[in-house]
């Protein structure tokens, strides 16, 4: 094993990984966003709501996302003109990402003990009012974990992206590789650059659930 | 939107769509049943009272879980030598079954530990308490996050065109390159992986159903959240 | 948990802002086009070539050390911006996006070792060859292929959306194809004996076997392989300033000379220029 390969190619490799962050942070936030409202919709009491905003969660979370990804990047010039790879990449990526962070919104909303709400309809709050002082607060608050562990699944998965030619920290070794027939370091490195913050993360998710779960005295010692 | 549909050509690729299909219902089937034996097994030695278990299942979720996918393909395929349906195979089955072990550490913690005191208090051995009053509460508990597992594995046998694998979506983007119809053949492969995907979720229902009339169990709904919450990592 | 949400809020209002200053590079590459109006001019006007060109294949296009676009494909498409008088953008495609990306625009061209073929003529344009490469087999040393007509049965590997695999199965039917997204994929499986031969353009098979001693061209190619520009149809003023560029850099001796830097030895076919041509 010789791990001079990465160093002499650090720079390239770099530049993939910066990809691999900005994409991660733009899906999450992306994802965040769109999620938010998608997730009212899907708990709202109103079945014009409801229903689509199910139809189109359930549908999304049911699709691979590579098949996401070649959907968006085929139907997204017929629709707005020309895009670059990367647009494309992260439009399907957000897409994904919304359906899967409008239900841990979902779950957060409906973790809220209910005469929270009825509580402050009773003080004369109005519903938006009641969302963004009671509701959305609380429901942040509880679904941290799951958020962490969704920004984790979302780092590993801008690893797909590379079929469409978006030149990530995966495909950045794959052309590597290509040059300096070394796949056992090059996967290894790339190995651990994904391994290492997606266990930090996930280790510290562990320790937040632990503590919520000691607070509410649900926690048993194994 | 300027694009003319020509359905025709799903019947003329037929032979590609199907042949996707089934090695996509292999790899399915495949990767769930070793994902869940794996699951099982790892989440047993998390919930252990040996510490040496609960590290070995820690350590086990900790390494799967957290490299993606393709990674791990790649390198069983490129690097570990072997071929493309053993690699995309461990490969799902790893990955997954990290997920899975998660869960099931999780659904036998939530028993009450109570429980395990009255099980000797009867006299039975903790095989025995294990077999016939942790496991079954904890089978209940866990098939919602496991159902969801089960559905990300059917989503994730995509990754194995990655490997040279000609499943469902590699299928369509062959449509594609021989004639450019890529909309015609992603619909219909959407289709499929929904209503795959719908019998699937649909069994688990009636089956969660089925369970929830006969065990009456006792489980707090705060315990399915939290073994949920465990399930969405 | 009030003070949450003003923190939730803020992060949002970051996040707003982070995504409004990246909008940018979000944007349309190439210029949004009227109909009737020549790449020709929409390139001139904006000063830039945006050329779709491959980052996987040396010698043609590769990344090198210092992450620099370097390769034949590389320095001709710096010659054709040269010509233009305007600065030269590279975006890197693969043999699945390269089509897509210059119908959609997002590329002026392409030029990415790409064949002519009847279907692709239904999407896109091409000009004339500037370069004849042929296909070929690369394979581990003592594999017993010595032709194509040896991997009756056999596994040959090549990238899906790449026009190798018609070429493979043209001259040997019986050859089982094995598709990789990208051809250093095909190549770790050839390596790692997973596949039994790999098939595409016979100069970058040459120097992936001149990096590694293990694997070995079969010559000759058993298939010419001519390497086209791609330009979107109906862009005729477009295609003849391409075909007029390539036909001076073969006048001018420049194809001769990246020949000689990028695959090493003097080149030993012409290309037929057009009769003005002639006299140079």
């Amino acid at each position: 094993m010789n791990f001079s390969v990465i160093t002499d190619n650090l720079y390239f490799l770099s530049t993939g990984l910066w990809t691999t962050v900005h994409l991660t942070v733009f899906t999450l936030i992306g994802g965040l966003l769109l999620g938010t409202p998608l997730a009212l919709a899907r708990a709202s009491g109103h079945r014009v709501l409801r229903l689509p905003a199910l139809l189109l969660i359930e549908t999304i979370r049911g699709i691979p996302v590579l098949m996401l990804i070649f959907w968006i990047y085929f139907l997204l010039p017929h629709l707005v003109g020309a895009v670059p790879a990367y647009t494309a990449g992260l439009v399907a990526l957000i897409v994904f990402n919304t359906a899967y962070s409008a239900e841990i919104v979902r779950a957060g909303i409906n973790s809220i003990d209910h005469g929270n709400v009825e509580a402050g309809r009773a003080t004369g709050l109005n519903l938006v009012q009641i969302l963004r002082h009671i509701v959305l607060p609380q429901a942040f608050a509880n679904m941290t974990p799951a958020l962490m562990s969704q920004a984790v699944m979302v780092y590993k998965t801008t690893s797909v992206v590379f079929v469409i030619g978006i030149v990530d920290l995966f495909r950045a070794a794959t052309i590597v590789n290509n040059r300096e027939f070394k796949p056992i370091e090059i996967f290894a490195f790339v190995a651990l650059v994904y391994f290492i913050p997606c266990t930090i993360v996930s280790r510290y998710t562990r320790r937040i659930e632990i503590k919520r779960m000691i607070r509410h005295g649900t926690f048993q010692k194994a | 939107m300027n694009y003319e549909f020509h359905w025709p050509v799903l019947w003329e690729y037929r032979d590609l769509l199907l042949e996707g299909f089934w090695i996509t219902m292999f790899l399915f089937v495949t990767g769930v049943l070793s994902s869940l034996v794996l699951g099982i097994v790892f989440g047993i030695l998390g919930a252990s009272h040996l510490r040496w278990a609960r590290a070995l299942g820690e350590i086990y979720v900790e390494v799967f879980r957290n490299t993606p996918l393709v990674v791990k393909m790649f390198f069983l395929y490129f690097g570990a030598g072997f071929d493309a349906y053993e690699s995309a195979i461990i490969g799902l089955g790893l990955h997954q079954s990290a997920y899975l072990a998660e869960i099931f550490r999780s659904g036998i913690q939530a028993i009450p530990r109570g429980q395990f005191e009255a099980g000797f208090a009867t006299g039975l051995t903790r095989t025995q308490v294990m077999r016939r009053i942790i496991l079954p509460q904890a089978g209940f508990i866990v098939i919602p996050p496991t159902t969801t597992q089960v559905l990300e594995t059917l989503k994730n046998t995509s990754v194995a065109m990655t490997i040279s694998i000609p499943e469902l979506t590699f299928q369509t983007q062959q449509i594609e390159a021989y004639s450019f119809r890529g909309f015609e053949a992603a619909t219909a492969a959407t289709l499929a992986y929904l209503a795959v995907g719908g019998i699937v979720g649909a069994g688990a229902y009636i089956l969660e159903h089925r369970l929830n009339r006969k065990t009456k169990s006792r489980v707090t709904k705060d315990m399915t959240a939290m073994a949920n919450v465990t399930a969405a990592a | 948990m009030n003070t949450f949400f003003k923190k939730y809020a803020s992060a949002t209002a970051l996040a707003l802002g982070l995504v409004a200053a990246a909008l940018p590079s979000l944007s349309t590459d190439a210029a949004a086009q009227g109909p009737g109006e020549s790449t020709l001019d929409v390139v001139k006007e904006r000063g830039t070539l945006i050329a779709g060109a491959r980052n996987d294949f040396p010698p043609a296009g590769y990344i090198d050390r210092n992450g620099e676009w370097v390769g034949f494909e590389i320095d001709f498409a710096k010659y054709i911006a040269d010509k233009l008088g305007v600065k030269l953008e590279l975006i890197p495609v693969t043999s699945r996006t390269r089509i897509p990306m210059l119908v959609n625009g997002n590329v002026d061209m392409i030029i990415a070792v790409m064949n002519p073929t009847v279907e692709r003529g239904k999407v896109i344009d091409f000009t004339d060859p500037y370069f004849l490469g042929g296909q070929a087999l690369l394979v581990e040393k003592g594999s017993g292929i010595n032709s194509i007509a040896d991997v009756g049965g056999k596994k040959v590997g090549t990238v899906q959306g790449s026009n190798d695999a018609k070429g493979v199965l043209a001259f040997q039917p019986d050859a089982e194809l094995v598709y990789f997204q990208e051809y250093p994929q095909a190549l770790l499986a050839l390596k790692q004996g997973r596949i039994d031969a790999m098939s595409t353009t016979d100069l970058t098979l040459r120097k992936f076997a001149d990096a590694d001693d293990s694997l070995v061209l079969v010559g000759p190619p058993f298939k010419p392989d001519p390497w086209v520009l791609g330009v979107r149809h109906d862009d005729s003023e477009w295609r003849l300033f391409l075909q007029k560029t390539i036909m001076d850099a073969w006048s001018d001796g420049t194809i001769r000379d990246l020949y000689a830097k990028h695959m090493g030895g003097t080149i030993n076919f012409e290309i037929p220029v057009w009769p003005e041509y002639y006299s140079k």
